[in-house]
């Protein structure tokens, strides 16, 4: 009987850990399809390389988080010259800072769209920005859209100019699947 | 020493140290439990405590034993290929793998250690 209830307990707790370091939990890892557009008067392009990931759950929106990046070296203006120009010192230092990063603090709902507060890290300078963000749903898969202005003389890009307007509009399309 | 008992013991010092080791790394470095919440880690030591003390019961004898322990000692070694591996697209992912390696060697280490002293025979 003894050794009954200590297989008992002993299938029971490994058992139950088990369950608990293999839960799963709803992260999405960012895929192909996105689209990262950034359009003013002049320049108007993309970057074509972003990865991250993306924990999400709408009845938990406290521990949701985005963590993404985006490759510098990736930019596309459609003009191969202004692509390198883009890339040196005065503009996106690629070679010291070869990413831009966001990582949200806070994913709050409101009315049918989302919230997303977080900081951008672009050529070292982190600044919080709020983005705007719409959700649809396709079986596993998440995509995250939604347009915002980043203005690119808070990070140093570049400098004040009147041909490239310091705000730039930004126009995003992010698909994740579950992991 | 029942083998129930030993699993207990075993997880009991895993979890505490790997607790403090959890608490010293997110004060002072850095902070992975967006990566691996605190819970998750203590409810792997507890599994791998358990599992490893129900597989040893199958080793019967001290050559089954030596081979046991042995395999264990090659899984752990080999499994810091996956923290090494991992990207986890955190600010410092490149420290992810100091900080999870030493844990991939808790359990093995307490079971190599407390084994041969409570099961001499």
């Amino acid at each position: 009987m003894k050794t009954k209830i200590s297989y008992l307990m002993f299938g029971s707790i490994l058992f139950a850990s088990a369950a608990m370091t293999f839960a799963p939990i709803d992260n999405f890892e960012v895929i192909e399809g996105h689209s990262i557009e950034f359009k003013s008067k002049d320049p108007s392009g993309s970057f074509k390389k972003l990865d991250g990931t993306i924990a999400f759950d709408d009845a938990n929106l406290a521990d949701s988080k985005f963590n993404l990046s985006i490759e510098v070296a990736s930019i596309n203006t459609g003009n191969g010259m202004m692509n390198k120009k883009a890339q040196i010192d005065e503009w996106f230092d690629e070679a010291k800072y070869p990413t831009i990063k966001f990582k949200s603090t806070k994913v709050e709902k409101v009315g049918s769209t989302y919230q997303i507060t977080g900081n951008i890290t672009m050529k070292g300078i982190t600044k919080e920005y709020v983005i705007p963000a719409m959700k649809s749903k396709e079986g596993k898969k998440l995509v995250f859209k939604g347009t915002f202005y980043v203005d690119r003389l808070e990070f140093k890009v570049g400098h004040k100019s009147d041909v490239v307007p310091a705000k730039m509009k930004i126009i995003y399309s992010i698909p994740a699947e579950q992991k | 020493m029942s083998k129930l008992n030993f699993a207990f013991l075993l997880s009991l010092i895993s979890v505490i140290f790997s607790s403090i080791y959890f608490k010293i790394y997110q004060v002072y470095l850095f902070d992975f439990s967006e990566v691996m919440p605190l819970w998750r880690l203590l409810s792997m030591m507890v599994f791998l405590s358990f599992s490893i003390t129900w597989l040893s019961a199958f080793c019967k004898t001290k050559k089954t034993m030596l081979i046991f322990n042995l395999t264990l000692v090659v899984i752990a070694l080999l499994s810091i290929i996956f923290p090494i591996q991992a990207r986890i697209y955190h600010e410092f992912e490149d420290f992810f793998p100091a900080f999870a390696i030493p844990l991939h060697f808790i359990v093995p280490l307490f079971w190599l250690s407390l084994h041969p002293l409570l099961f001499k025979k």
